[in-house]
């Protein structure tokens, strides 16, 4: 203890410790982000080794969505001549409402079943076909959701 | 006239014994091994999902030879940095797996009451990604509650920035009224959404880096989920990816 207090009274000795303190507080916070960007760089050369973009599954509901099985390597093709576009018996852009009314006239079968549909479902239905599915779609989409829905 | 009305009776019982069999044997015949369509579950063939404005089909790839190849059937990478992860991030966060994923896709997702959050960089991300996700990297969830970045990220989430709060009412919140558990001084987490979060799998991370970032800000940890087997697993299930580009 006596010599811990000696040491502490010489001006040297206080003037050493306090450039280590100095030292170690600027370098810690710098060792830090050098480790956390060492990461985001490995992390992105990581990424680079990641070439397999899949292939679009041929159950895409539009051929502008590159939805894909996993894995590379699958002989499955694109979705070739999907339309993005409502068939043109079926105006775009209608409210839910006037959607709901046009599937009723038009394609009462498919009503039958999509009025069957919870809430989320029918929504989903809705959007999918205000994002440009065919018609031929939505009702494919309409008899899915009623065969698998609980 | 009594006899017609008998054999009446055993037809139509003979008749609903046999409707009744093959149905059964049908189904059976359906779950056994003789089934031809791979299904996500038992119960659940496929399931939907809007992904980038447009439905996604989440299925599995029909072939039970397919083999997955590519980045994601390696078996090793360096470590670290890319070490196998514990099963917890944190206590007070669940961990799911693949199940919880496509019931979370089909109720949360769909009511708008959750979100699937890819919390890998963008450079994983465009490659591909789970149908339905959305991308928060982890550099941003890991910001500080006073970035510009992560407070749009939390009001992305449904939480909302408060007006200052008086001592009182802070002090009341902390004893637990008024809801305090789901608020902080600064954001009132009680609508935020539930999220799940992933990255690239069991040696991945990244997304347990974006919990704890939202811990740290005091998301709710009733509200965070981990998807620790990420895209490695997601691919090794055959599941349907989907590329944001």
């Amino acid at each position: 203890m006596r010599v811990l207090s000696q040491q502490l009274e010489r001006p040297d000795f206080c003037s050493s410790m306090m450039a280590w303190l100095f030292f170690l507080v600027i370098t810690l916070p710098c060792a830090h982000v050098a480790a956390e960007d060492s990461y985001l760089d490995q992390l992105e050369a990581e990424s680079k080794k990641l070439t397999n973009r899949p292939i679009p599954a041929p159950e895409a509901n539009s051929a502008s969505t590159r939805v894909e099985k996993s894995g590379a390597g699958l002989k499955k093709q694109p979705t070739e001549g999907k339309s993005l576009i409502p068939s043109p018996d079926f105006k775009s852009n209608l409210a839910m409402v006037e959607f709901e009314n046009e599937l009723k006239n038009r394609f009462l079968g498919s009503f039958t079943f999509y009025k069957k549909l919870p809430q989320p479902s029918k929504e989903e239905v809705y959007h999918g076909y205000l994002n440009g599915n065919s018609i031929k779609d939505t009702r494919k989409i309409i008899m899915s959701r009623f065969l698998h829905s609980r | 006239m009594v006899t017609t009305k008998r054999i009446k009776i055993w037809f139509m019982l003979v008749l609903a014994t046999v409707l009744t069999s093959s149905a059964i044997f049908a189904a059976e015949e359906e779950a056994g091994d003789g089934s031809k369509w791979i299904g996500l579950t038992a119960n659940k063939p496929y399931l939907h999902v809007i992904h980038s404005g447009k439905t996604v089909k989440v299925e599995r790839i029909q072939d039970p030879n397919y083999e997955l190849r590519g980045y994601f059937a390696k078996t090793s990478r360096q470590c670290p940095p890319f070490c196998l992860r514990p099963m917890e991030v944190d206590p007070r966060v669940k961990t799911v797996g693949e199940i919880e994923v496509f019931n979370f896709i089909e109720k949360q997702l769909r009511t708008d009451k959750g979100l699937l959050v890819d919390a890998r960089t963008p450079s994983w991300h465009q490659k591909g990604t789970i149908p339905g996700s959305v991308n928060y990297p982890f550099t941003t969830l890991s910001k500080g509650i006073d970035d510009l970045e992560m407070e749009e990220a939390l009001e992305e989430f449904g939480a909302v920035k408060r007006e200052e709060v008086s001592a009182f009412t802070g002090w009341l919140e902390d004893q637990g009224f008024f809801n305090g558990d789901m608020k902080t001084r600064e954001w009132d987490f009680s609508n935020c959404k539930e999220l799940i979060i992933w990255c690239n799998g069991p040696a991945c991370g990244q997304s347990p880096r974006a919990i704890k970032g939202l811990l740290d800000v005091g998301y709710p940890p009733q509200k965070l989920f981990y998807y620790r087997g990420g895209m490695q697993m997601w691919q090794l299930f055959s599941l349907t990816t989907a590329n944001p580009g």
